[in-house]
């Protein structure tokens, strides 16, 4: 599937139908997602109604939105008029349909964009690798037998697989960069309170964010202006950018072709300084207690009635964040406190910091550990181990894919962490497009890459 | 109490004993789970408790950049 933009473009012009993208768009994933596991639901009649609906406005010459047809996916935490909103468990299945659609889904629509699905997530957002006991593990479209990272794992999925040129996602503590990043597509953690939160169902509410994922900058741009109603994708001049490398904890047990990657890009970047962030593993301390507390309490009636119903990890660790006494947890949200001064402070002196987003490539799903000081831990809770310090602050951050070294063979993607001061989107989208268009960032699509025989059938209802 | 004092059977009766307070019953077969993430939980308290903060310093409740 072709990108964003130029698709709505071509419905624009009517050198595309909305119902005949749409259409196949929807055949496209019942043939292929059975190898990724990245769809949970597809929207069949809303969407060949609003298609429908849209090609006799373009017909009749009205004016139409500029994601005019441009078929899109939410994780299964955005509410969608008519349908239960899971969030990617079973234990809200006897709830009320919602009544209206999720704001930013409103946003999209507004524009012309269409739901076609829903997403898979690990459940209830608490998770890194999008292994769910109740819909299934999400496989990496660029290597199935590989984890696509979550906890947004089908959002990023659908795009790299080429299902979806637009996906919606959430990031608590990395839940679109840590899946965009392991999936070789661009995510945006927009800056916290930019977009809305109605009809998005909460993980850990005092750091949940919402963004998309796209396959091209120029996307994630002009997706980002539509959800927020901000302008971002005027020319910016990127050469007097002051570049920051994060080192310190974010150089610990990185790939070697991740370094080389981080380094090629910093090789075209004219000011490059080197930033050590004070105290970074205190503040990712003060994520996983702030997530467990919020996490825990949101959930805790239903964890009496029904424990046995919740998948058995995130049923332990919402259990445990309960129990949690009240002082850490106020103790965390003082050292957010002063760990978002520090970083105001850093953006004094730099533009845009870089870090890694992950310290390597997809954890294969035989073995979902990473390295961590040298030591083998779970996958599932630790591959945030670089976006979570970074997520506390509440700052815009760009997960972008690197671009294949030339010459080599192309491996599994890396991504690496774009930041920028608060409301800065505008900034860190003009460099990633910049360095996009310079070859150093982006990753091609999964089409064409081998998959292996994951031997897992694909089963969408329709809502 | 540092995390290295607490032992399993220690901790089980403690979290058991919160759990009762906020009226939640752990089923057994949650327990030993419930047990490794609060242990886990244990460690990044002591290192966030670890640091002092001026008592000027307040909760980051909302973000207003």
């Amino acid at each position: 599937m072709m990108p964003m933009m130029d698709l709505a473009r071509k419905i624009r012009s009517g050198e595309l139908s909305a119902v005949r993208v749409i259409s196949q768009t929807l055949q496209s994933i019942r043939e292929r997602d059975g190898a990724y596991n990245a769809v949970t639901r597809l929207l069949d009649k809303r969407a060949l109604h609003a298609a429908a609906a849209l090609d006799a406005q373009i017909s009749r010459g009205d004016p139409v939105g500029p994601l005019a047809g441009v078929p899109f996916g939410v994780k299964d935490l955005f509410d969608l008029e008519g349908l239960v909103t899971t969030a990617g468990s079973v234990v809200l299945n006897a709830q009320p349909p919602a009544q209206r659609d999720a704001e930013v889904v409103r946003r999209l629509c507004a524009a012309g964009a269409i739901p076609v699905a829903t997403l898979n997530m690990d459940e209830f957002a608490y998770g890194f690798a999008t292994e769910n006991a109740h819909y299934g593990t999400t496989r990496n479209p660029h290597d199935t037998a590989c984890l696509a990272g979550g906890s947004s794992g089908g959002s990023a999925a659908a795009v790299a697989a080429g299902l979806l040129p637009l996906t919606l996602g959430s990031d608590t503590n990395g839940s679109i960069r840590v899946p965009a990043s392991l999936c070789g597509v661009w995510g945006l953690r927009p800056t916290q309170g930019v977009l809305p939160l109605q009809g998005v169902y909460p993980f850990a509410a005092s750091l949940d964010v919402i963004g998309p994922f796209t396959r091209t900058s120029a996307d994630l741009a002009c997706a980002f202006e539509v959800l927020s109603g901000q302008a971002c994708r005027v020319e910016q001049d990127i050469s007097a950018l002051r570049i920051g490398l994060l080192d310190g904890w974010f150089t610990q047990d990185l790939a070697p072709e991740l370094e080389a990657g981080v380094n090629r890009l910093l090789a075209a970047c004219r000011t490059v300084r080197r930033v050590t962030l004070p105290e970074v593993a205190r503040v990712r301390a003060a994520s996983f207690v702030i997530t467990a507390a919020e996490g825990g309490a949101l959930h805790l009636d239903r964890l009496k009635r029904e424990p046995m119903a919740y998948d058995p990890a995130t049923r332990d660790r919402l259990m445990a964040g309960a129990l949690l006494p009240s002082m850490p947890v106020v103790h965390a949200q003082r050292l957010r406190s002063w760990f978002r001064e520090v970083m105001h402070a850093a953006f004094e002196d730099v533009d845009i910091l870089v870090a890694p987003a992950t310290p390597g490539a997809a954890p294969r799903l035989d073995q979902p550990t990473i390295t961590v000081g040298g030591k083998q831990v779970s996958a599932r809770a630790n591959l945030g181990l670089f976006t979570q310090p970074l997520s506390l602050a509440g700052m815009p951050v760009v997960a972008a894919p690197l671009a294949p070294a030339a010459g080599q063979a192309v491996g599994l993607p890396l991504g690496v962490q774009l930041v920028a001061a608060p409301g800065r989107e505008a900034t860190v989208l003009a460099f990633a497009q910049a360095m996009e268009k310079a070859g150093l960032l982006g990753f091609p699509c999964a089409g064409a890459a081998p998959v292996a025989s994951a031997g897992v059938a694909g089963s969408h209802p329709a809502g | 109490m540092s995390g290295e004092d607490r032992t399993s059977a220690g901790l089980e009766g403690a979290l058991e004993a919160t759990a009762a307070s906020l009226g939640l019953t752990i089923p057994d077969a949650c327990l030993p789970g419930v047990v490794a993430n609060t242990q886990l939980l244990h460690g990044y308290v002591e290192l966030i408790c670890g640091m002092p903060l001026p008592d000027t310093c307040l909760p980051a409740y909302e973000y207003q950049p």
